[in-house]
């Protein structure tokens, strides 16, 4: 069987995504026979864009030059897999939309002039076609692997969109926010994460983003009303959503 | 004047770097960030100091854990919280998994093809097929420990201001600890065959360097910071000692000392500081190999690595076998603060060091985050000037300076990070 051609291509991030397929690689490494990385700067020296099968794009659009490289690759991508939270939603980095750039700058470097930055911070599918959204910060490693061989093998897509809430009921955790009264995100975010927050003990904070197949403006109007209640204000629900949601909330605004 | 360039390769992130030449010789270097910034400094504005931790481990998907435990103890300096010992203890092996993590993914997957003499993780699948298992295998541990102990592999949950949310299960930590005998012998395998290598070259570095300082034990965390000449200082007062520079073509704020010397922070100088608190066995097999010597120079890192690898899971045996579960301490409570929050942590790459000021409702007005990746950046065009200047250039020379920069194992998109500086007038340079 030929090899499936493999890109790995990092925009705005911090890389914790491409080391969860670093993580894909050393646990599956039956993989590395059936796929062939062409394109992945931190594994390898020789690296190109040239004829895709998959492409594995973590990252968010904050500049020119990345949304140019991203169309490139969509158009030598068979397939395009966005990985992470800020692929998929805009991440962490989105924090600063809206506020005026020249001050975000000239507050973080002492010659603002050498800095270029766009006002704006984009998930890929603003930019380009998405074919899979894996959201997660970090994506899920397994979860990763499992997509990525059944993309090769030419699988299709199963469209399910849980909330954390479900995964909390799978393992059997006390719901944090009902039992002790933590403020919970897991209500309104997709699951993949496997609760890990609960089952620490303490709240989701929303990093795998939010579930816009289940809530809206309206349900989310509400659910704030009952974090304000056990002490989360919607100030602070507010800034989480623009750190691991922010491409949703433009479809979606917490009710005023 | 010409330019050769090349992309860093086998590095984290986005970088690159420019050899300027003339007349066909050499004149000078430029390491290039072109990571785009993030901003975080106006990301954790304005947030309660509860939430800074899970924020700024975002910036790093290498040592996340690095940056929690900074901003915790930088917040527990601030609010004179005390961690209780055994979820301190917690604490530590976190950092000490991702530690292991990240040294090995670097001395294997990294560093190791250019000490063979190959070009990718793949060729080393193929040609060394046992090795990468056993590199693998430890890597794969490791994220077992960190899942166990903090919750995932990046952006650990588990660690608090003031401790730890939970204790996991005996049983968990037990399984784990069973493993970590089988990956000992995977990881002595590995450490022969690294420290057995005839290429780690002997090229002497002439460096200032700096680590966080303790007495009699390998140094990770600390309020204390040394200088290579003796001079002990107080984290409170490290913006003091060094200088801040920003360049036109990097995105990555740049550090020197404040005579102006650049300066080396991470395993060598660590390694050079500490080695004779490493454990017996530790020194037996450097000494074995002829390592048990001040390193010299920068290409010698991956000694310093693999000896610091050792000695950490050497510790997280010691820490769980003679772990139990215990009852979690009550989140502290606190009300005021006295002065700004800082703190200095030993990350995989060397001291990482936070400060934060605090409003009167407890949420950050300003913060400074200062990384190592940062810090080493001079030391790097020093390094690749000193051992390229005036030499004809090929693409050659490019290789080569991509190799020594790959030594410093770069941590790229940490490095852009940024944070609000406070530079004094003409230290910009252009």
């Amino acid at each position: 069987m030929r090899r499936a051609a493999v890109a790995i291509v990092k925009l705005t991030s911090c890389s914790g995504c491409i080391n969860e397929f670093l993580y894909t690689i050393a646990s599956y490494p039956e993989l590395l026979r059936s796929v062939s990385i062409v394109h992945a700067t931190e594994f390898q020296d020789l690296n190109t864009l040239e004829d895709i099968d998959v492409a594995l794009v973590e990252g968010s659009v904050v500049t020119q030059h990345q949304e140019e490289l991203v169309k490139e690759v969509r158009s030598r991508a068979r397939t395009l897999i966005a990985i992470g939270t800020c692929a998929t939603f805009g991440g962490i980095q989105a924090g600063r939309v809206g506020e005026d750039l020249r001050k975000v700058i000239l507050a973080s470097y002492p010659n603002p002039d050498f800095i270029s930055a766009l006002p704006d911070v984009k998930s890929l599918d603003r930019v380009v076609k998405v074919d899979f959204n894996l959201s997660g910060c970090p994506v899920n490693g397994d979860a990763l692997a499992r997509l990525l061989v059944k993309v090769i093998l030419g699988g299709s897509e199963v469209p399910i969109a849980e909330s954390v809430c479900s995964e909390c009921k799978r393992v059997g955790v006390l719901c944090v926010m009902v039992s002790r009264g933590v403020p919970c995100l897991g209500p309104v975010t997709l699951g993949g994460c496997g609760a890990i927050c609960p089952r620490f003990g303490r709240g989701c904070y929303g990093c795998y983003g939010l579930n816009t197949t289940v809530v809206d403006g309206e349900r989310l109007a509400r659910f704030s009303e009952v974090l304000e209640k056990v002490g989360m204000g919607r100030g602070d629900l507010e800034a989480f959503l623009k750190y691991f949601s922010f491409s949703a909330l433009t479809k979606i605004r917490v009710r005023e | 004047m010409r330019m050769l360039q090349g992309l860093l390769t086998r590095v984290e992130g986005e970088g690159e770097v420019v050899l300027r030449t003339e007349n066909g010789k050499m004149v000078g270097v430029e390491v290039r960030i072109s990571e785009a910034p993030r901003f975080f400094e106006y990301i954790v504005r304005g947030r309660r100091y509860v939430d800074v931790p899970d924020l700024v481990s975002r910036i790093c998907g290498l040592c996340g854990v690095s940056y929690v435990v900074t901003a915790c103890r930088a917040f527990e300096n601030c609010f004179e919280i005390e961690v209780p010992e055994y979820e301190e203890e917690l604490r530590m092996a976190v950092l000490g998994a991702e530690r292991v993590k990240s040294h090995v993914i670097h001395v294997a997957y990294l560093n190791l093809p250019d000490l063979i003499g190959l070009g990718s993780i793949g060729e080393l699948f193929e040609s060394y097929t046992h090795l990468f298992q056993s590199a693998s295998k430890i890597v794969l541990w490791a994220r077992k420990a960190m899942e166990i102990l903090g919750g995932r592999f990046h952006n650990v949950v588990n660690i608090r201001i003031g401790g730890v949310y939970s204790f996991p299960s005996s049983e968990k930590v037990r399984a784990l600890s069973r493993d970590l005998n089988e990956i000992l012998n995977d990881f002595e395998g590995l450490a022969r065959f690294v420290l057995g290598l005839r290429s780690i070259s002997e090229e002497v570095h002439k460096l200032r360097y700096m680590a966080t300082a303790c007495s009699g034990s390998y140094c990770w965390a600390s309020n204390k910071l040394v200088l290579d000449d003796g001079t002990y200082f107080g984290v409170e007062s490290f913006e003091n000692y060094v200088l801040t520079e920003q360049v036109s073509y990097s995105n990555a704020l740049r550090y020197r000392l404040v005579t102006g010397e650049p300066y080396l922070v991470g395993p060598i100088a660590r390694y050079n500081n500490y080695m004779k608190y490493l454990r017996e066995e530790v020194r037996e097999l450097l000494e074995e190999f002829g390592w048990n010597r001040e390193l010299r120079g920068v290409y010698q890192s991956v000694v310093a690595r693999i000896a610091e690898t050792y000695n950490t899971l050497l510790e997280l045996r010691d820490f769980l076998s003679s772990y139990r579960e215990r009852t979690v301490s009550s989140p502290p409570k606190v009300s005021r603060v006295r002065g700004p929050c800082v703190a200095v942590t030993e990350a995989p790459r060397g001291i990482l060091y936070h400060r934060y000021l605090l409003d009167d409702n407890l949420r950050v007005r300003s913060s400074n985050i200062i990384t190592p990746t940062a810090q080493n950046l001079a030391c790097m065009e020093y390094l690749i000037e000193g051992k390229l200047y005036g030499s004809a250039l090929d693409s050659k020379a490019v290789e080569v300076a991509k190799s020594l920069i790959r030594c410093f194992d770069p941590c790229i998109s940490c490095s852009v990070h940024v944070s609000r500086v406070e530079i004094p007038a003409g230290t910009t340079r252009t």
